[in-house]
């Protein structure tokens, strides 16, 4: 166990981890929704700022697993309750532990009935998170992926829109349709490493080409629709639109990077050989996703499904990035990912705020609103340009180290990718055009209200974190960068061995 | 001293069977108190149970029984489910009949009737006596089913499970009639002498008789072809006993087939083919039946169907080194975990007569009652098996096992049904969160069953974190 770097300490990942669950339980005999919402507040709040430790005392220079924590669960199985964070997690570990006090914030007034089982949700989904991005064994990493489920199809289920039961069925089914798969995947590599469910081990090994392709096939399947890259994309509109702003932030922020995180944890370093052998396929379906996701995005009449349909163009950058399997492209898409968690979680509470003003979200009905509340336009003005990789903000640098990685690797998939960006400048335009100056046909609308001081605080810090990657994303490239390399050396070391093998084919 | 421990659970509980039927008798017993006594002799004989130490085979009074009863870890699991199981069916019962009519005082009488013929089935190690226990554990239930003969649909479900039952009863007697023909004894030690001797295909007295005796315990577990009358049976049962059925019965029976296919290798090998096609129709079968249900006790009855084509899986891949008879044992306990707790919560929430039985009867129900609801929906996960939940540890170890023995096909095929399972879980669920309430969900109140409700809820997440049995 190398790889993993046993923490003596206080066992600070299972305190991020059962945090959230330990708020749920204490939950349970309070009376009164504000008592609740309080309370939720302070325990995210609690996850958020333990979060900060764990970046204080994360050792940049390893590409190892820290903050370990190993106990035996099942013995008869070997499984164990095995966490750590490596560089490619804890960007998202800290995005998930920062993000959850202001899903809180979001649906502080927004959900009005079943406070408490909203927030028992919410606090169950953060544990279910956090465990997915630091568990280092399969079978952990597996119940919590599944777990996750159940309140989020409850979160949009009750609480949802009118096609609330339509849209919660769909996501439920078709993620665990796609993951299910997984699972056999998982026990046969279980078999293949003398019946340990320990993730490292199970990393660079050198298993048959065919078995590697039906393991990446089974991976795939889970990933991708979790991404949701095309045409693995339905169910995400679906459940965009019907869901409240808190599960529309967690859905866009964190949900959907547990499908690239996937990719880059179990993909590439587990099945490298058919990640060669399917790359090329991977890069082009991402960009039919950037091309398709925008095209529809720009033809979109609902702001929410707008910004769902741009995020599947943006998460298709991040899968083009990591498919390139070079260090722009790897390192670019996991900052992509942080940044896509950062500006379309803060689209999607603006969208929500509008909602709570107007209860509606045809952007028709929104048009011209930029009038009455300037401070909030000015807010979705940052986040937009963010969105579609305005110079000076997070999107760009993401979007930038993409493309250079993928002009490094074909001329002719950059020139394609590059009607995307051209495409996202074109609907988010569009949507702030008609937000902020829109028609003056619209019914009067004197009678809105700016933000209050609690949406101030929400979207506050979405927007510190959009101008601080956009101006100097050096600290956030720092966190991954040893990691990152010590994937491709492996990677590229794993490549020369397999040419090695299989070069007296060739003529 | 010893073994009188080893058969003290079977004593307590036939005596306590015996006890019961005197006291009843009596005036001054009345519902509550025999109900108390009821639960209290299963609590007993279960913590009696408990205390046991059974590692490795001890044949209880060896001379006076000749080597008829075995009692090992494996039994000694099998008899703790079935009695946990008792005790919440005479829980349910007890809530049952506060708004349900219908009660004789001698149901607590069956009840532990049918257990202590479950617990001998488990330990048998010999044909005679298995089928001695199976009768006994038989005729209780048929009694259970069908005590109430004023109601119609009571009388419907008691007269078709006895005819078959009596079928399969008569098959088992032929199928051992022809094994001792074959082989000259009913020990399953010395079948299995003679089956590792000359081998299984060759005597065919032993294949045909073997075969007989299989299909009278597919009946009994409701496996494909033998399936038809689990829907109407369960369907008329009165809950209670419909639980009772559901879980301890499929418990012992899954127990002794365990045992049988244990004997020897080469009797598996036979098998294993067979299982193989039959577990793959049973879980289908069982699918596209419940899919088409309206009535939850009919679903529930068709679901059991899919869950003994999982643990037909697990037979198939039993005798593998690592996964022995721990998996069937554990996905046993799960799957009687989620379906006690369903049923205990229905019994109390079905109201007087019965009258909630349908999905569209609990619209809304998490607005009314979200404890219950709640309840229910961790149930209904744990049988779609959807982690963190027992059910999908229980899976989990079957469908490991599955790949260990070689059957990849049967793991893909066992996950396409779990998928297709959701239809109808999923159903009651969107039913309860998603759908306006349009009754109050009035229940009679003092009952113990939210209470025992509650407490199998917790065991779902219990035995799934921390899975003793295996």
């Amino acid at each position: 166990m190398d790889q993993l770097l046993l923490n003596p300490g206080f066992p600070l990942l299972s305190a991020l981890i059962f945090l959230p669950l330990a708020g749920a339980l204490l939950l349970l005999p309070l009376r009164g929704d504000g008592a609740c919402r309080s309370v939720s507040l302070a325990v995210t709040a609690l996850v958020g700022l333990l979060s900060l430790l764990l970046l204080a005392g994360f050792d940049r220079s390893t590409a190892a697993f820290q903050f370990g924590e190993t106990h035996p669960w099942i013995a008869a199985l070997s499984i164990n309750y095995t966490v750590g964070v490596d560089g490619i997690s804890i960007l998202l570990v800290l995005m998930t532990a920062l993000i959850m006090p202001f899903c809180v914030l979001a649906s502080w007034s927004y959900i009005k009935v079943r406070v408490k089982t909203f927030m028992i949700c919410l606090l169950v989904m953060e544990t279910a998170m956090i465990g997915v991005f630091v568990a280092l064994d399969f079978v952990l990493f597996y119940v919590l992926w599944e777990a996750m489920l159940i309140p989020m199809y409850l979160i949009i289920g009750i609480w949802g829109g009118p096609r609330k039961i339509y849209a919660s069925i769909k996501f439920f089914l078709y993620t665990l349709a796609g993951s299910i798969l997984l699972l056999v995947a998982i026990i046969w590599l279980y078999r293949q490493n003398g019946y340990s469910f320990y993730i490292p081990d199970m990393m660079w090994q050198s298993y048959g080409s065919t078995a590697q392709i039906l393991v990446f096939l089974a991976f795939f399947l889970a990933f991708a629709i979790k991404v949701p890259m095309f045409p693995f994309h339905t169910w995400l509109p679906a459940a965009h639109v019907e869901a409240p702003t808190a599960g529309s932030v967690i859905l866009a922020s964190i949900l959907l990077k547990m499908g690239t995180y996937g990719f880059l944890r179990f993909a590439l370093p587990i099945v490298p050989d058919a990640t060669f052998l399917m790359m090329p396929y991977v890069l082009w379906l991402s960009i039919a996703g950037i091309i398709y996701g925008g095209f529809t995005a720009l033809a979109q009449q609902d702001m929410k499904k707008l910004i769902a349909y741009s995020s599947v163009g943006h998460m298709g950058f991040v899968t083009l990035g990591i498919f390139l399997l070079n260090k722009q492209g790897i390192e670019g898409a996991i900052l992509q990912m942080v940044n896509h968690g950062v500006t379309t979680g803060a689209l999607f509470l603006c969208v929500g705020m509008i909602y709570e003003r107007t209860h509606s979200r045809e952007l028709s009905s929104a048009a011209g609103i930029g009038t009455y509340m300037p401070v909030f336009v000015t807010f979705l003005a940052f986040f937009s340009l963010a969105s579609f990789g305005f110079p000076g903000t997070n999107g760009f640098i993401g979007e930038f180290m993409i493309l250079a990685g993928t002009f490094q690797y074909d001329i002719v998939l950059a020139l394609a990718a590059i009607p995307g960006a051209v495409l996202a400048a074109a609907y988010m335009l569009r949507m702030l055009q008609k937000i902020i100056w829109g028609g003056t046909d619209n019914p009067d609308q004197s009678w809105i209200s700016d933000l209050n001081r609690r949406e101030i605080v929400t979207l506050a810090p979405f927007l510190l974190f959009v101008l601080w990657i956009g101006l100097g994303p050096a600290p956030f490239i720092a966190l991954m960068d040893e990691s990152v390399s010590a994937l491709l050396t492996n990677l590229q070391a794993h490549q020369a061995e397999t040419l090695s093998a299989v070069s007296w084919l060739r003529p | 001293m010893f073994d009188v421990m080893v058969i003290l659970p079977l004593a307590a509980t036939g005596a306590g069977a015996i006890l019961i039927m005197l006291v009843a008798a009596f005036e001054t017993f009345r519902r509550e108190g025999i109900s108390i006594l009821g639960m209290g002799l299963f609590a007993f004989a279960f913590f009696i149970q408990l205390t046991v130490d059974n590692s490795g085979d001890i044949y209880p009074f060896a001379e006076v029984f000749n080597g008829m009863l075995v009692a090992n870890t494996f039994t000694k699991v099998a008899g703790l489910i079935i009695l946990a199981c008792g005790f919440f069916s005479a829980l349910a019962a007890q809530t049952y009949f506060t708004q349900n009519k219908g009660f004789v005082l001698e149901f607590y009488c069956m009840l532990l009737f049918a257990a202590f013929g479950m617990l001998l089935l488990t330990m048998v190690a010999e044909l005679i006596t298995l089928f001695i226990a199976l009768e006994i554990m038989s005729l209780a239930v048929y009694t259970l089913v069908g005590y109430d003969r004023h109601s119609v649909v009571r009388a419907e479900a008691v007269l078709k499970y006895l005819m078959l039952g009596a079928f399969a009863g008569a098959f088992y007697v032929m199928g051992a009639v022809l094994v001792y023909a074959g082989t000259g004894s009913t020990s399953f030690a010395a079948i299995g002498a003679v089956v590792a001797d000359s081998g299984y295909l060759s005597n065919p007295a032993l294949v045909g008789g073997s075969f007989l005796i299989l299909f009278a315990f597919l009946f009994k577990a409701a496996a494909f072809p033998f399936h038809a009358w689990v829907i109407d049976v369960y369907d008329g049962a009165p809950l209670p006993v419909t639980a009772f059925m559901a879980t301890a019965v499929k418990t012992s029976i899954f127990a002794v087939l365990a045992n049988f296919l244990l004997i020897n290798p080469e009797v598996h090998q036979g098998w294993v083919t067979f299982l193989f096609y039959l577990s793959i129709l049973t879980m289908f079968a069982g699918n596209l039946i419940a899919i088409g249900q309206q009535n939850l006790k009919r679903m529930l009855a068709a679901s059991g169907i899919v869950h003994t084509g999982y643990l037909l899986i697990a037979l198939v891949a039993l005798g593998s080194e690592r996964f022995s008879g721990g998996a069937i044992l554990f996905y046993l306990a799960a799957y009687g975990v989620a379906t006690l707790g369903l049923f205990v919560a229905l019994s109390y929430l079905s109201g007087q007569d019965e009258r909630r039985v349908s999905f569209d009867d609990f619209r809304g129900l998490a607005k009314v009652r979200p404890y219950s609801a709640a309840c229910i929906a961790i149930f209904l996960l744990s049988m779609a098996g959807i982690p963190p939940t027992a059910g999908f540890m229980g899976k989990f170890y079957i469908i490991a096992g599955a790949f260990q023995a070689g059957h990849a096909v049967l793991a893909v095929l066992g996950i396409v049904s779990s998928i297709l399972s959701l239809w109808y879980y999923l159903r009651l669920i969107i039913v309860m969160y998603f759908r306006e309430p349009e009754q109050r969900f009035e229940v009679a109140e003092l009952t113990l069953a939210p209470l025992g409700t509650i407490v199998l809820a917790v065991c779902v997440f219990a035995i799934s974190f921390y899975p003793v049995v295996l």
